[in-house]
């Protein structure tokens, strides 16, 4: 490897051709969202189609680059190829930043997808209407999503379409103007009615998915006298208003022989 | 590719980094262990525990005369308090014992299910109060200084409303107390966290939280990145890129990953206040906010103040801090506006330095 690695050499030049086939390969897509021509949202398959193409672009990207540079046999949680992959997901681009909840909260609701003692069960809860409405409500929010995305894209073209193709202004500079009409766009569409709206449908319907998990496993709990998760949070209400009364009856007492300093302005613990 | 004739895509990525940059970062990322990345290195004693609750006390620099009297730094239930001690050269608590403060900090521990019942009440009048008091004995005093970071303050502003008795000088950093500040921002881009959690009906959180017991770290990290969209986006690429090239910067920035990634869940009966009392119905600047069954007024604040804030906080918009002014009932209130954002009160060096001079001066001048 150069000292200068911006000189020509085997690895930049991978990397670049890496890079154009990786912008390449989106180009359809970005292409289709700065048109407006959003897929029908009512089809939530159609519009995963497009997303599951520009991924399947990206993981090929990601084994390349993994393999330039000599991380493809090295584990899963190796920090470099973690790091690599995080750079090559294309959800950081097409979400980040504005989808985090939806994900944080899919993967609480969800749990984990290993075969378990509840499979059975859980394939079940994945036939009810509750988790075909957190589907819909998620990819609803994903469009609204990507129309802030469509919007950054029309307006980078209006601002520097003719500089792009008089090939004017540097590489870095046009970055900076896309990073800076993205920021603007998805703070402007976070605070709009229709993207709260969404979210908090997002949000509604990944709990009442949650709740009908919990009921589906309290009640095979049951049959099986195993304790309940309701039964545990009764018992820990319990506690925690014994744990008070033992506490304010052992502070009166103590503040009676002298032994702490007397409190004059709390009415609890005292 | 011909290679005299670069591409343009050449120069963004001079700019960006470039692949053998990228490479060579990650070798470096791959050889960083835990040890290398350690934060809350300052010595200190544990004092005083109880349940999950700790309370320590830092130990004083060898040769430096301990000039205060004893400061309780308070942080929030939200994040942890290593941010005031992320590192030996950036380190508010390194900062205050090389003047000779007397420090001590709370520890709120990691709160399980086992806690969700846990109210704002029980943090301050109970958890908080002992360790005040803990403290007073062992210092042989009757009045403490207290230093509240973000929710913190906040419940550092309740105790000391309820018990101004015993509280010297009230430090407040970055702490909300009109939760509603935010509508007199005009940086759009801040208060997102205020705007987010009066869209959602009072159902949505109380099912939000009964649903998981408390308030999951998860969901509160997750509202943090998306306040800053293109930050979050650019994080692991542009940004990281940007660091691996130099270990200092890596370090630091792993250090701050590594504080980031703790966030500890938010006891569910606390978040419930903290999200639909303060943030929703904003009861502690109308005077409804109540603590142990007796409303918070904020008018019994009549110890000194000093209220630091940051101009471009995203997180808790400056007008939320700076409405306390109007409110506290003391003649003694001392404003600190710091450059930068929320985080960057603790975090960048040059607001530490003069954080930590004008704490220090403050509080020397209100020593007796």
């Amino acid at each position: 490897m150069s000292d200068k690695p911006t000189a020509s050499n085997p690895l930049m030049d991978a990397w670049l051709a890496g890079q154009k086939a990786f912008l390449d390969a989106q180009a359809p897509f970005w292409q289709e969202l700065s048109q407006g021509s959003l897929p029908d949202t009512s089809d939530p398959d159609q519009f995963s189609i497009l997303f599951r193409r520009v991924n399947e672009q990206c993981r090929s990207l990601f084994d390349a680059m993994a393999a330039i540079g000599g991380l493809e046999d090295e584990p899963e949680e190796n920090v470099a190829r973690q790091t690599l992959r995080r750079m090559l997901d294309p959800m950081q681009f097409s979400y980040a930043g504005v989808d985090e909840v939806n994900q944080v909260l899919l993967n609480l609701v969800e749990g984990t997808d290993v075969p378990d003692l509840m499979e059975l069960e859980r394939q079940r809860l994945k036939a009810t209407r509750e988790w075909a409405v957190l589907k819909r409500e998620g990819t609803e929010y994903r469009a609204v999503t990507a129309m802030a995305w469509a919007r950054v894209y029309r307006r980078f073209l209006e601002e520097v379409g003719e500089d792009l193709a008089s090939g004017t202004g540097s590489p870095y500079q046009h970055f900076e103007t896309w990073l800076r009409i993205a920021n603007d766009e998805l703070i402007r569409m976070q605070r709009s009615e229709e993207y709260l709206d969404a979210q908090r449908r997002v949000l509604r319907a990944g709990l009442n998915y949650r709740e009908r998990e919990r009921k589906l496993i309290e009640d095979w709990c049951e049959t099986r006298s195993i304790p309940t998760r309701s039964e545990i949070d009764d018992l820990h209400g319990i506690v925690y208003g014994l744990r008070k009364e033992v506490r304010a009856l052992k502070r009166q007492v103590a503040e009676r022989h002298g032994t702490v300093r007397k409190r004059v302005n709390t009415a609890n613990g005292t | 590719m011909e290679r005299n004739k670069a591409p343009d895509l050449r120069s963004v990525l001079e700019n960006l980094g470039t692949a053998a940059d990228f490479l060579e970062g990650a070798g470096r990322l791959a050889g960083i262990a835990d040890k290398d990345v350690e934060v809350a290195t300052t010595p200190k004693e544990l004092v005083f525990r109880q349940e999950k609750v700790s309370l320590y006390r830092y130990r004083p620099i060898e040769g430096v005369e301990v000039r205060t009297g004893p400061v309780l730094i308070v942080y929030g239930l939200i994040g942890r308090y290593t941010m005031i001690d992320l590192q030996e050269d950036r380190s508010l608590v390194r900062n205050l014992l090389l003047r000779g403060v007397d420090l001590y900090v709370v520890d709120w521990g990691n709160p399980t299910r086992a806690d969700q019942n846990l109210t704002l009440d029980d943090y301050v009048n109970w958890y908080l109060a002992d360790c005040v008091d803990q403290i007073l004995d062992r210092a042989g005093r009757e009045e403490i200084s207290i230093l509240g970071i973000c929710e913190g303050g906040v419940l550092s502003t309740l105790y000391a409303a309820q018990n101004g008795e015993r509280v010297k000088n009230l430090i407040l950093t970055i702490t909300p107390i009109d939760f509603h500040g935010d509508l007199r921002d005009t940086d759009g881009s801040h208060g997102f966290l205020n705007v987010w959690t009066r869209s959602l009906d009072d159902s949505d959180i109380r099912k939000l939280v009964d649903t998981f017991g408390n308030l999951p770290g998860e969901i509160t990290a997750s509202i943090f990145q998306m306040m800053t969209p293109v930050k979050t986006l650019t994080k692991y690429n542009r940004d990281l890129l940007a660091v691996t090239a130099n270990e200092e910067s890596l370090l630091n920035f792993l250090r701050m990953e590594k504080w980031l990634a703790d966030r500890p869940d938010h006891p569910g009966a606390g978040a419930l206040q903290w999200l639909i009392e303060l943030y929703k119905e904003n009861r502690l600047i109308k005077g409804t906010f109540e603590l142990s069954g007796k409303p918070v007024c904020l008018e019994a604040l009549t110890m000194p103040i000093l209220n630091v804030y940051a101009e471009h906080d995203h997180i808790i918009p400056s007008p939320c801090s700076t409405r306390l002014k109007e409110l506290a009932g003391t003649d003694d209130y001392t404003e600190l506006a710091l450059p930068g954002g929320h985080v960057g009160v603790y975090v960048s060096r040059k607001c530490q330095g003069i954080l930590s001079s004008t704490l220090f001066e403050w509080l020397i001048e209100r020593q007796k």
